[in-house]
């Protein structure tokens, strides 16, 4: 089978690119003198038909003969002249639908049989192994007859050439059918490949769409007779029609879900109709082609015309894919409608009409892959704006999250001195006189403390929104001590005054202080650290510990308001303070923590342990300035 | 005359440790630990077969009860088979929530705190 298939991609290659070195030979035509009839009763017998064929006046050239659904016999005479030259001719039927060809040879008067070809006969049978049927003219002034039957269309596409003429012809229709195919296989990637990122239905149907319509044209072709079933005559009497039935299924199915029909009685229509298209392709299977001539026609018109119809129904709801859509309709339907005309004799035959169905479905194909192109470039934009969206919507639940846990924690710490109260004050009635100065004593403290935190709490909230005096300054060299506290090594660099109120200062570094603490609690081998560096006309303060650290994905969060990071005892309010003070003063604040920074870049990683350092630049005082 | 039950408060709050001895101390037996540590420190599996109802303070300032796993403590490895109950001035618990229902058998707003509730609990 793998021979096969290679058999078939090299033959595609290599004869359709040896093709263009053929030189082209002279006509055989003017050898051979040829008419033909019909018989539709199909009551002749093969002397009958040689006595008619002689009294009927004879023809020149050959031609493409249409002669439409007929269960009649064509018969064709053929008288070619006494000339040596025609030996180097062929007798040539271009791929037709035809089941039984027979080539009889006049000897002495009586019609011999010589060669028996057909659907209905092995691929084995043929004189030379393509697609065609051929017949070479074996001696001169020789007369033959030939009868035709076909359950297709009657389509007889009589040549006579010269063997290199043949052979040129046969090498490029085979380029032709390979270009063709490897499009077809580009339109069924494209739909397979679709299916697979998107996990839309839509797509692969019309993957199958595009494979079954390959599928049919190859059958049609002749190609897959020659390559993949060469002695399966049942099945390559009927399989032109199952692709087709086939084809027309997936495609139906396909304009539905892809224009997203959602009308119960169009819906009902079209999966009616893909029914009977998997009836038909069934019924092929079991009964002769005959039987289905008719619902082969319907089905082969009414899915153009579907597909014309299906967009003018949807246009005013879907302006992406539906004009697209109509336009393959309408493309697909002219095709058709020529081939049509082109074999019932209306418009003379050529290797436009012969092809219209091809050029058709090429063009009805582009615009079916432009449209989901489209299609998908729209899923794409709204892809990045949902995403983009939901990124805002992330960043806003997270910030409503940070002020929710915020206000839930401020509401326990306010509630809390409240509750004591309320309970110290029932508590006092219930106790004797001896038992109240000494609990009213313990109780003092505890409820003080907490109404202390609280009002602490809601000053800093309160120090958020509020205007303060920016001016003031304090000199680094007490100020820094004092923070310290003991507790922090310190390195001062620039010991001067900086544009700095002393409590707003102040209030930046307990708060980054109790940060510090709050992060290191319950850890022992913790370090704390301050230094100022001298940058002209800015002082930059660090303040820093080790033994915590922030996520990367974290710092840039870490001065909005009220995030918290789930941190119990912050409120997610003392840094935002801190660097709307800095800001304020004309400085600057961000944080670093593991070789990271709150401003999205990577630094070297000063200390082995983890550790977080805060960052500020002020500018400096008058004195220094 | 029925047998007192024994109920243990863990709070890191003496205020509140003290109102529940106020509340507790003539209608049960009773043992105050001053915060999770404390209460480690002094209990043993021994000890808390005996006991009734553990009350547990939710927010310890630098952490929560959920946190600390008290509960999976007190259950898992104290085998503890009484009732266990989450006491707070918290009315929302946020994502503890659902671990909370799991783990406790009641939970007590601070405010309410009173023996009439204990008892309807221990009922």
């Amino acid at each position: 089978m793998r021979g096969k298939w290679l058999a078939f991609l090299c033959l595609l290659v290599t004869n359709g690119l040896a093709g263009w070195d053929f030189p082209a030979h002279e006509s055989c035509a003017e050898d051979t003198d040829l008419t033909y009839f019909l018989d539709s009763s199909n009551k002749l017998s093969v002397s009958s038909a040689l006595s008619a064929s002689r009294k009927l006046p004879l023809k020149k050239s050959p031609q493409n003969l249409h002669y439409g659904y007929t269960a009649g016999t064509v018969w064709i005479y053929l008288k070619v002249k006494d000339n040596p030259e025609v030996l180097k001719c062929i007798l040539e039927l271009a791929n037709p639908q035809l089941d039984d060809i027979l080539i009889y040879h006049v000897e002495e008067e009586k019609p011999i049989q010589v060669s028996q070809m057909g659907d209905l006969h092995t691929f084995q049978n043929r004189f030379y192994k393509t697609r065609h049927y051929t017949f070479p003219f074996r001696t001169e002034n020789q007369e033959f007859l030939i009868s035709l039957k076909s359950s297709a269309t009657m389509t007889v596409p009589l040549t006579i050439v010269s063997r290199d003429q043949f052979v040129n012809e046969v090498s490029l229709d085979y380029l032709l059918l390979g270009l063709f195919y490897g499009i077809m296989i580009f339109f069924i990637f494209f739909g397979f490949h679709s299916f697979i990122s998107f996990r839309d239905k839509a797509y692969l149907l019309y993957g199958l769409f595009a494979l079954s319509i390959l599928f049919f044209f190859m059958d049609r072709d002749g190609i897959n007779y020659q390559f993949f079933w060469p002695n399966a005559t049942y099945w390559k009497h009927r399989s032109v029609r199952v692709f087709a039935s086939i084809a027309m299924a997936f495609g139906v199915s396909y304009f539905i879900h892809i224009l997203q029909i959602k009308s119960w009685w169009i819906r009902t229509i079209c999966f009616s109709y893909v029914g009977l298209c998997f009836l038909l392709a069934l019924s092929l299977l079991i009964f002769d082609p005959h039987f289905t001539n008719i619902p082969t026609i319907i089905v082969s018109f009414g899915t153009p015309i579907l597909m014309i119809a299906l967009p003018m129904l949807s246009l005013k709801r879907d302006k992406i894919f539906a004009p697209f859509m109509l336009a393959a309709g309408l493309t697909s339907f002219v095709g058709l409608f020529v081939y049509s005309l082109s074999v019932t004799n209306f418009i003379e035959s050529s290797f436009i009409t012969e092809n219209s169905m091809k050029i058709s479905t090429l063009f009805e194909f582009v615009f079916l892959t432009f449209g989901i192109h489209q299609k998908i470039k729209i899923f794409h934009r709204s892809r990045l704006e949902s995403k983009l969206q939901f990124g805002e919507l992330e960043k806003k639940s997270a910030v409503y999250k940070a002020v929710f846990d915020t206000t839930n924690m401020m509401a326990h710490d306010v509630r809390r001195p409240l509750d004591k109260m309320t309970k110290f004050l029932n508590r006092i009635q219930k106790l004797s006189p001896e038992e109240v100065p000494q609990y009213v004593l313990k109780s003092a403290s505890s409820i003080g403390e907490d109404i202390k935190t609280a009002e602490g709490m809601l000053s800093e909230l309160l120090a958020i929104g509020s205007k303060n005096d920016y001016s003031g300054e304090t000199h680094l060299c007490d100020f820094i001590p004092q923070m310290a506290n003991g507790k922090y090594k310190y390195t001062i660099t620039y010991g001067g005054p900086i544009k700095s109120d002393f409590f707003h200062l102040k209030r930046v570094f307990e708060n980054l202080i109790k940060n510090a603490r709050q992060a290191t609690a319950g850890k022992t081998d913790c370090r704390f650290w301050m230094e100022t560096q001298d940058l002209e006309k800015f002082v930059k303060i660090i303040v820093g510990n080790s033994g915590s650290s922030i996520e990367k994905d974290d710092l840039d969060k870490i001065f909005n308001l009220f995030f918290t990071k789930g941190k119990r005892e912050g409120s997610g309010v003392g840094l935002a303070i801190v660097e709307k003070f800095i800001h304020d003063y004309g400085g600057e604040v961000w944080a670093e923590s593991n070789g990271y920074t709150s401003k999205g870049e990577t630094v070297p990683k000063r200390y082995k342990d983890d550790y977080v350092e805060f960052h500020m630049t002020l500018p400096k005082g008058e004195e220094n300035g | 005359m029925a047998k007192k039950p024994l109920i243990f408060a863990v709070d890191d709050d003496q205020f509140y440790l003290d109102e529940i001895r106020m509340e507790i101390e003539k209608q049960a037996n009773y043992k105050l630990f001053l915060g999770p540590n404390d209460f480690e420190q002094h209990v043993n599996p021994s000890d808390i077969q005996e006991v009734d109802l553990i009350l547990v303070d939710y927010d310890y300032g630098t952490g929560t009860a959920i946190k600390s796993q008290m509960a999976e403590y007190i259950r898992n490895d104290l085998k503890f088979k009484g009732k266990l109950v989450l006491c707070s001035l918290h009315e929302y618990f946020l994502k503890d929530e659902e671990k909370i229902r799991k783990d406790y058998d009641a939970v007590l707003h601070k405010r309410d705190l009173s023996w009439e509730r204990l008892e309807g609990i221990l009922r």
